[in-house]
């Protein structure tokens, strides 16, 4: 007990807390943990697993994003390529919203690829910006603006008809932020997209969480809604104000938006993804500020 | 006439449900404009928690000058009334203190929708524990058994809202109702306590 007593209070609480809960304080001794650390937001890590470099948020099961660190372009997870589906409806956008930055993969491709394009990022978690400079080759250059805060803040204030496109990346795992996902946050994003401009949401269609916020969609962008189905992953996407366009439409305007430009993937092939029968998510309900049941959304299947 | 403790019980009660309650409904209130992030939850942790300290050092005072049902019955009806004008007035309030930034706004908005009421929550636990205490050795009693039941409210109160309201039901709707149940309780216990008093001046 008076060994105890004369140890730093850290080194106390290292003796004590394992025998209570199992903690330990040794560091870890992997070398492929690049960073492990709890921002305001969530805990991180960052790995390298083979030839890729992957970003955690939460307990390491939930990945956030990887990278090849050998070729940035190469795209781990197909939703990187898939956002991309958004220039079928809007084929040259000048000015471009994240909301959400992940591990900088779309980021990146608009920096070595469409360097024209002005970008502006917002990501709520400050350390999630830090690392991704650090790990994953996110640097700054004159086109891009990274705003540290909330998404929905940010939208708010953004002035009206800003943005030719807004990409909203920030739904994932258990801390669905459900004021990302309510139609007044979608009312607040119509308001703040330019005269032909379109939005992409990124959305796992694994539970009923994703019809919701597909009827959601069709609330707040009635008969203007586009799902693009991947393998787990699907974007809901909405051109407001403009004509309904056909597949063959989608993908005419996707070939001439990519005609000028050097794509690193088939951008006419996640256009084919365009899936026009998806069912229009039944009985699910409109997600609002005064009702956004995203966490039992998320348990239930699709129904 | 001394309050029937079912009164007390049932005021106790409410009181320490529509605290908790409220903190979690207030969470939902603020996100659209803060987030939903650690520096929300801890602004609003901190104002309740402030509020119940001053709630709880105003009641203390007030039990010495006003013990009785009847302020019992008003705090209850203020706090409720509060609670209930919060769906209309939230949004436009909030929305003012968005330009302090996201810790110093959610602090300041906290404190503007969230203080006033549960601090006459707080209030109604030392009025009550005074209008039990008959005997000075029965005070730590009475102090110990009341605070566990209101305790045992916010308990009621804080899964209600998380595990129920919030997800099946409706957070304005929750807020309306609560509110407005919360001031009829408050309202039942102040005229109580008034026909209670008449019927003795009228035997006196």
């Amino acid at each position: 007990m008076r060994t105890l007593f004369r140890m730093p209070r850290a080194q106390v609480l290292c003796r004590v807390l394992p025998l209570i809960v199992g903690m330990s304080c040794a560091p870890r001794v992997d070398p492929s943990v690049l960073y492990e650390g709890d921002s305001a937001y969530s805990h991180i890590t960052v790995r390298d697993e083979g030839a890729n470099r992957c970003l955690y948020f939460g307990r390491t099961d939930a990945v956030q994003s990887c990278i090849r660190r050998d070729a940035p372009d190469h795209a781990v997870f197909e939703y990187t390529q898939l956002m991309f589906a958004g220039l079928a409806l809007t084929p040259a956008p000048r000015r471009v919203l994240m909301v959400g930055l992940g591990g900088g993969v779309v980021s990146g491709v608009f920096a070595r690829h469409l360097p024209d394009v002005s970008v502006d990022i917002v990501e709520v978690d400050g350390r999630v910006v830090e690392l991704c400079r650090k790990y994953f080759h996110l640097s700054d250059r004159p086109n891009q603006r990274i705003h540290v805060g909330d998404g929905r803040t940010f939208v708010r204030r953004a002035p009206r008809g800003e943005y030719d496109l807004i990409l909203l990346d920030a739904y994932l795992g258990d801390s669905i932020p459900f004021h990302l996902m309510t139609a007044e946050f979608l009312a607040q994003v119509r308001a703040a997209l330019a005269p032909g401009g379109a939005v992409v949401a990124n959305v796992w269609d694994g539970s009923a969480l994703f019809d919701a916020e597909l009827r959601t969609f069709e609330h707040v962008f009635p008969g203007e809604v586009y799902v693009f189905r991947g393998a787990g992953n699907a974007m809901i996407a909405a051109l407001p104000d403009q004509p309904r366009r056909s597949r063959e439409t989608l993908l005419r305007v996707a070939r001439e938006s990519a005609a000028g430009r050097a794509l690193p993937f088939d951008l006419a092939a996640e256009v084919r993804k365009y899936d026009p029968t998806t069912s229009r998510a039944g009985d699910a309900p409109v997600l609002t500020d005064d009702r956004a049941p995203v966490h039992s959304l998320l348990r239930r299947r699709r129904g | 006439m001394r309050p029937s403790s079912t009164a007390l019980v049932v005021a106790i009660f409410v009181a320490g449900a529509m605290s908790m309650g409220l903190e979690m409904l207030g969470s939902r209130l603020l996100a659209p404009y803060f987030g939903q992030s650690i520096y929300t939850w801890g602004a609003l942790i901190a104002v309740v928690l402030l509020a119940l300290a001053a709630g709880y050092s105003a009641g203390a005072f007030a039990s010495r000058r006003w013990a009785g049902l009847r302020p019992v019955g008003l705090l209850l009806l203020v706090g409720g009334a509060w609670v209930a004008l919060l769906p209309a007035a939230a949004g436009p309030i909030t929305d003012r203190f968005t330009a302090w930034g996201e810790r110093a706004g959610a602090l300041g908005a906290s404190s503007a929708l969230f203080a006033i009421p549960v601090a006459a929550f707080a209030a109604v636990g030392p009025i009550c524990i005074r209008l039990k205490v008959e005997d000075p050795r029965d005070a730590g009693l009475w102090a110990g058994l009341l605070s566990a039941l209101s305790t045992a409210g916010s308990v009621v109160g804080t899964l209600g809202t998380s595990f129920f309201l919030i997800e099946r039901w409706s957070v304005r709707g929750s807020l309306l109702v609560g509110g407005l149940v919360t001031a009829a309780v408050g309202l039942a216990l102040a005229v109580v306590e008034r026909s209670g008093r008449s019927r003795t001046d009228a035997k006196g």
